[in-house]
Order: C-alpha cells, then sequence, then structure tokens
C-alpha cells in the first residue's frame, strides 16, 4: 500500500453514497478501509440500471475496501464490530441522528473503547433545526438548500440537476477533509474527537459564491441558462449545426481578440455597451445576439478549433460518449474501466497526483461478507 | 487551538478555486499570506460589490493577509523565494507554461525548501494536449458532462449555477494537501501534488458513470440525463420532492399508506401501482409520466402537510426553496441551524455575511473568530519587516514597483 495515508486504518458503517464515498477517497489515498455491511445490505445495491444483480453506484461507492457483513443486533457479532473500533484510527457514519447510537457503535460506545478515534457522523440534514431528523436524499438537499432554485432557463423556473449524487460527493469530499484534519490533530494532541459534517452544511459551501453575491444585493437574477453571473461573455452559444459551444471572456483584452476572431464589425469593438466586462453584463442578451449572429455561420468543431487558435477561452457541451472519445481523456487516461466482481465499471482516474507518495491503481468492489476471515484474522492479531 | 496553527501556507492563485482552497486552509487555522499581483486578484472587481469591495472576493479571501509583488522581476522573486523558505504549503494556480518561465517549478521550489508541499491547481492538467489550454468554470462543466443532465433537450443549454468545477478542485486540492500535510509530518519530507479542475470534477462524477458501465444495460432511472427539466409536485404553496426509502420491498407499505393520506386509495387498485408504485415517484422518466396523477391530490395539501405525512410514514422530501426564503432578512431555520453563515469584520468597519466551511462548528478544528478580507498589500510591509527587510529598502522597492 502507497498513498500519503498509508498506514491509516478507516472503518465505513455509513450507507447510501456520501459516508461510503468518504471511505473510498480515503482508500484511494492510502488507508485500509474496511466496510461494515449490514445483513440487508445497502439501498443502493439495487439502484437501477442493475449490473449483473448489483447496482452500479453500490459498486461505484465501495472500491478499495474490504467487506465483511455483521448483524449488529447479535451479540457476537456487535463485539467484532467493537473490535474493529479499536483497530479503526477514523469511523465514518452517515445514518440518521440517533441511529449509530441505537446499533451499538454511538461515538460514547466507541470512545470507550478507542478513546483515540476520529468519529465522523454525517448526518443529512444535520442534528439540529427542523430537518434534523429527516432522511437526506441528494435531490432533497438540492431544494432545500437553494442549490435547485438557481439553474435553469433564463426567466424560468430553478430546475434540479439530474445527474443526482454530486451532492452527495461533494459532501464525501469534504468528509476526507474533516478526517484528516482530525488526524493531524490528534497527530499534534494525541486526542481524539467527534466531528460533524453535514451534507446540508456541504451543499451551502458549494454555493459560496452565488450566496455572496445574494447577501450582497439581497437579490438573483439566476436562473441565466447558460449565462454566468461574474462575466459577459461567458454561456453558450449555437452554431451552424445546431450544436452549442461555450464561450468565456474575462476581460476587455480577451473581448477584442473574440471581436477579431470572430470578424465582428470595427462598430461594435467600438461599441460602449461592451466596453467593460460591466456594461457587457449589462447588456448580456443583445451581446449575447451579436456574437450568435456570427457563430451560426459555422459548424460547433470549426469554431472551436478557430477560437483557440486565437487563444479564446472555448469549448465543446459534451455527453459522457464524447467525454470518452475526448483525445485529453484519452492520452491522459482520465476514463478507467475497473475490474469487479459484477463486471467492469466506469469511472474516472484519481483526482490528485502525488510526486512522492504515489497512488495505488484503484482496487474494484469486494462483495458482501468478502473478507469475512481476513477481517476476523486482523482483530485476533490486534 | 484550530488543527493548522502553525502551518504557512503561501497562496499564489487568482479567482475562485485556489482562494476556495486556501479559505480552508486559513480555516482550519494556518496562517495564509496571498501573494498578489501588483494588480490584486482580478476577482476584486468582479460581482457585486459591498461598501466598495467586492463580495465575490470577500467571500473567498477573509482571514488571510495580502502582499503585493511582482515576481516576474528578480527582487520580486526573491520575496518569494524568502517566504517559501519558511512555507509549509504553496497552492499556486500559474499554469504549467508559466510556472516554468515564473521559476515556479517543484524542482525550484524543493531547493528551498525540501519540507515544502506544493499544489498545483491547473484546467486540464499538467500534461497532455490540454495541458496549455485555459478555460473557466463554464468551459469545464462543459466538457465534464454537467449540462447533460439539465434543460431540455432543442432548447438553449444550462449550467449549474454553482462554481462545482472549481468547488471540486478547491476542495480535493485542500484534501490533497491534508493528506501530504500528514505524510510530511511522518517523514519530513514535501512533495508536489497536481489536481485540475478537469479530473477534479470528473473524480466526482464517477457516480454517473458508473451507471452508464454497460451501455446495452442503461435504461434510464432516476439520473436521466434525457429526461424533461424537473421542477418538483405543485402543491397548494411550495412544489416538493418525495420518496420512501430502503431496499425495494421496505417501499411499498409506506407507499400505500401514503396515497391513502392525501386522498389518493384509488390509485392503489391498479395491483401493478400498488405493487411498484414507491418506484414512479421522486425522479426520472417513470415518476415524470406518474406526476399529473399525483398531483391532482396533491394541489389540495400545502408543502408543509405534505411533508409530516411522508415523514410519518417513514418517507421523506423537501421543498423546493429560492434564495429569498433561505438568506432573506432572516435566515431560514435550516440555514440557521447549520451555523455555517458568519458575520465576518468588512475593511471599512461593520460586517459582513460570508458562507464558513462545512466542518468548522462542529468539532475541535476551526478557527473561531475571523479577520477581514485584506486590502490589496494590505500586509505587504509587516511580512517585508518579519523577513527582515529594512524599512529604506522597501521604500525603494515600492518606488521601483517590485511591491505595493
Amino acid at each position: 500500500m502507497t498513498g500519503p495515508l498509508n498506514g491509516v486504518k478507516v472503518l465505513d458503517i455509513g450507507a447510501y453514497a456520501v459516508g461510503p464515498g468518504a471511505t473510498a477517497y480515503l482508500g484511494f489515498l492510502g488507508a485500509d478501509v474496511i466496510r461494515i455491511e449490514g445483513p440487508n445490505g445497502d439501498g443502493l445495491m439495487d439502484a437501477d440500471p442493475m449490473m449483473n444483480g448489483m447496482g452500479p453506484s453500490y459498486i461505484n461507492a465501495n472500491l478499495h475496501k474490504k467487506n465483511i457483513t455483521l448483524n449488529l443486533k447479535d451479540d457476537k457479532d456487535l463485539k467484532t464490530a467493537h473490535s474493529l473500533a479499536r483497530w479503526a484510527d477514523i469511523l465514518i457514519e452517515n445514518r440518521l441522528p440517533g441511529v449509530a447510537e441505537r446499533l451499538g457503535l454511538g461515538y460514547q460506545d466507541v470512545a470507550t473503547i478507542n478513546p483515540k478515534i476520529i468519529y465522523i457522523s454525517s448526518p443529512g440534514f444535520g442534528s439540529a433545526g427542523p430537518y434534523a431528523k429527516a432522511p437526506a436524499l441528494d435531490q432533497y438537499i438540492q431544494i432545500l438548500s437553494g442549490f435547485a432554485s438557481i439553474q435553469g432557463q433564463e426567466g424560468g423556473k430553478g430546475e434540479l440537476f439530474r445527474a443526482i449524487g454530486h451532492l452527495d460527493w461533494n459532501t464525501s469530499a469534504s468528509i476526507v477533509q474533516a478526517a484528516i484534519l482530525g488526524l493531524i490533530y490528534r497527530h499534534k494532541t494525541n486526542i481524539g474527537q467527534r466531528i460533524e459534517v453535514w451534507h446540508y452544511s456541504t451543499a451551502l459551501f458549494l454555493q459560496i459564491t452565488r450566496i455572496a453575491e445574494f447577501f450582497a444585493t439581497s437579490a438573483t437574477d439566476l436562473p441565466l441558462g447558460s449565462a454566468s453571473t461574474i462575466y459577459a461573455p461567458s454561456q453558450s452559444f449555437k452554431c451552424l449545426d445546431n450544436k452549442y459551444i461555450n464561450i468565456t471572456i474575462t476581460n476587455d483584452q480577451e473581448w477584442y481578440s473574440l471581436c477579431k476572431a470572430l470578424t465582428l464589425d470595427e462598430k461594435i469593438i467600438q461599441d460602449k455597451r461592451f466596453s467593460s466586462n460591466n456594461n457587457r453584463i449589462k447588456n448580456r442578451s443583445v451581446l449575447a445576439n451579436t456574437i450568435e449572429s456570427r457563430t451560426q455561420e459555422g459548424p460547433a468543431w470549426w469554431w472551436i478549433k478557430h477560437l483557440r487558435k486565437h487563444e479564446i477561452v472555448c469549448g465543446p457541451i459534451y455527453e459522457l460518449q464524447d467525454i470518452i472519445r475526448d483525445p485529453h481523456v484519452q492520452d491522459q487516461q482520465l476514463i478507467i474501466r475497473i475490474d469487479t466482481a459484477w463486471g467492469k465499471l466506469l469511472h474516472s482516474s484519481h483526482p490528485w497526483k502525488f510526486s512522492e507518495t504515489n497512488l495505488d491503481p484503484i482496487q474494484g468492489t469486494h462483495k458482501p461478507g468478502q473478507d469475512k476471515e481476513e477481517v476476523i484474522k486482523i482483530i485476533k492479531d490486534l | 487551538m484550530p488543527v493548522l496553527a502553525q502551518t504557512s501556507v503561501i497562496e499564489l492563485t487568482d479567482g475562485i478555486a485556489g482562494s476556495c482552497c486556501g479559505l480552508q486552509l486559513a480555516d482550519a487555522g494556518a496562517d495564509v499570506i496571498k501573494v498578489e499581483s501588483m494588480l490584486g486578484d482580478s476577482l476584486r472587481e468582479l460581482g457585486p460589490k459591498i461598501k466598495g469591495h467586492s463580495s465575490l472576493f470577500m467571500s473567498l479571501n477573509r482571514d488571510k493577509r495580502s502582499i503585493a509583488l511582482d515576481y516576474h522581476k528578480p527582487e520580486g522573486y526573491k520575496i518569494l523565494e524568502q517566504l517559501l523558505r519558511q512555507a509549509d504549503v504553496i497552492v499556486e494556480d500559474l499554469g504549467i507554461s508559466n510556472a516554468g518561465i515564473l521559476g515556479c517549478t517543484y524542482e525550484k521550489f524543493r531547493q528551498i525548501n525540501s519540507k515544502l508541499i506544493h499544489c498545483s491547481i491547473t484546467p486540464y492538467g499538467t500534461s497532455g494536449p490540454y495541458k496549455d489550454l485555459p478555460a473557466s468554470e463554464l468551459e469545464i462543466q462543459g466538457l465534464a458532462g454537467s449540462m447533460w443532465f439539465l434543460g431540455k433537450i432543442g432548447e438553449s443549454p444550462v449550467r449549474v449555477a454553482s462554481d462545482i468545477a472549481s468547488g471540486a478542485a478547491a476542495s480535493l486540492s485542500f484534501s490533497g494537501i491534508l493528506a501530504a500535510l500528514y505524510w510530511q509530518m511522518l517523514s519530513g519530507e514535501g512533495q508536489k501534488i497536481e489536481v485540475s479542475l478537469f479530473g477534479s470534477l470528473l473524480s466526482l462524477y464517477s457516480y454517473w458513470m458508473a451507471d452508464f458501465s454497460d451501455p446495452d444495460n442503461y435504461s434510464g432511472g432516476a439520473m436521466d440525463p434525457y429526461c424533461n427539466p424537473e421542477f418538483g409536485y405543485q402543491t397548494k404553496d411550495k412544489p416538493i420532492l418525495f420518496g420512501f426509502f430502503g431496499r425495494r420491498e421496505d417501499r411499498k407499505e409506506p407507499w400505500q399508506q401514503f396515497c391513502k393520506s392525501v386522498g389518493l386509495a384509488e390509485l392503489l387498485e391498479d395491483p401493478f401501482i400498488a405493487e411498484h408504485g414507491a418506484g414512479m415517484v421522486g425522479v426520472g422518466q417513470d415518476a415524470q409520466d406518474m406526476k399529473p396523477v399525483l398531483e391532482t391530490a396533491l394541489v389540495n395539501w400545502s408543502s408543509d402537510d405534505l411533508m409530516k405525512i411522508t415523514w410519518e410514514i417513514g418517507g421523506a422530501g423537501a421543498p423546493f426553496l429560492g434564495y429569498e426564503d433561505l438568506f432573506g432578512e432572516n435566515l431560514h431555520p435550516q440555514v440557521e441551524a447549520t451555523e455555517i453563515v458568519g458575520d465576518i469584520p468588512h475593511p471599512e468597519g461593520g460586517y459582513y455575511r460570508a458562507i464558513l466551511s462545512p466542518w468548522g462548528n462542529h468539532g475541535e478544528l476551526g478557527i473561531d473568530t475571523h479577520n477581514a478580507p485584506p486590502r490589496l498589500g494590505q500586509d505587504t510591509n509587516d511580512i517585508l519587516v518579519k523577513l527582515g527587510y529594512k524599512e529604506s529598502y522597501i521604500k525603494t522597492l515600492k518606488e521601483n514597483g517590485i511591491v505595493k
């Protein structure tokens, strides 16, 4: 095992994506992860589209770990779980408030056995407030946090981000931070602790820039379709082949370059309405029409080649098949296929490159209970 | 004491991703010095202002210090070098070519300070066909597939309004730095970390890629890119989403109970709907097909009442809330409960509202008092004096346009 967290031991008693996602990431970073599976399995196990009898979301969230099935209502199994809690440096749970306690793996139970544990709870909406006891799925977090309210067609209603799970994985990434912060704290002070990372809070943090704009003006122009609140133009433009390209101009110099690249009239370059980013934002729709009247004269792929030659920030709008075929994605092997017991899983490669602590390739997901013997041996050797 | 109380960070970044990473390091207690160009971070001029200061800049740069210097010039670069000698971490987003020209490479940095952790944030990575290609939030979203899951086929595209590509890179660079810091504590060695906006967003997106592992087997499901936009179920007031939890067989009873409670009992006369109806609420094409039928009853109820009914039978849901509902004069009680909204000292006096790091208030990790975001070069003098520069020389540097 390599990676910067080599030697760190993580116990996963989570469910669905948020907790398991965090322990998978910790595994990628080199930690040794053991997941306790309940006797009834996990809610993601039968989430469509099933892959040879297993939900792909489950396979994805549980890569790179060992798996043991335990019935925590059984005394002997609970004892095994407690031994694992003694083994672990970090424990991660994301059940509803009170559930881990009921299972006999609450912070007090675990801290009695292992006072130095870093115990991370991720209660969906939080452990306080009117939604404290409500189960949280990504889509509910999206709509109760305002995330969904600010995107959609200009002048229309806010719509859900249909790639449901973004806020789940965003929370997983925050849990990873909290876990390592806890490790560093313990390394310095020899003290463990319980840390809460709320799904709802991480969704608010992800909106930090949009919320800052709202706090400044007490109003919002959103949704704005593809357009940015910060720059103009920064939006999608229709091309001859009915495909769209994204173009972003962040300053006046880039604006002149774009005018030249689009061979726009000198009149437009001199037009006061477009003379600064602020003016371009104010006149966004007339600006967009001006640009689009040109982009509609050529196909999307041609414009991207042409504009990139002029060092204009631009790009296509991809579906998965386009991503997989993209020359950079292929050259850098950004999309990989991981062997698992249920077939090859489509996945992205590690988001980090470390110069001294190389990360191991991602290991395929183990079957529920697959590592029972090995895990029991680990406990015995404690 | 906050976790990173003795950690010193140099932030050589412009815009959102790098500053957001630095912000979280600052929230964990690190001493973050923002090294700005003589013109300052471009974000200082962008977005709506509060008392003359950019709300965007302020949201991402509180609790940091600022030194403005021209590191293109040898005297300026020397100051950067001296700062790095004492630093634990540098976060930069100069881009691979630019960093090479400026001498901001890990090879160089390592000679200055072998314990240094050098995190480089780029749009697409430091090798491959796009290594020198510039990009902003929108282009990364377009390339990583985000826009595929919004809007409607045949209409103009829609982006995710939050800065999720920058957010992903900030989050993963922060966790990468923390992991490297932990390793540095054990080994005494620094290292280079590379994170890209594109790679970060793709990394989070493994969850939906998983669903396409076997395209022959793809059947839509909850995350359907080809579905119509989802606006929720109409009620008497705000639209809602709701559903039932657990394995398939666990969801049947609450679904039937729900139908009876809201006045849709006759639906259950259809044995297929009685058996599989729980899978036809919420999100996805099946749910959208079934929606008009459910709405005939749901419009008679308020969203609050529907939440109560749903929770009582073990289901879950939420209403669609907007920014006015959440962040108006009175914060929504659930936002309030997170304690994530802080009142931060404004550079011109008084306070402004900002979002704090999500793990800060629920453990012994973060800082609990906050400092105003710095003016450009606000700490140049202090920092140079601490480095041993004489006031007279600092004056010369200022006159020569090396520092501000």
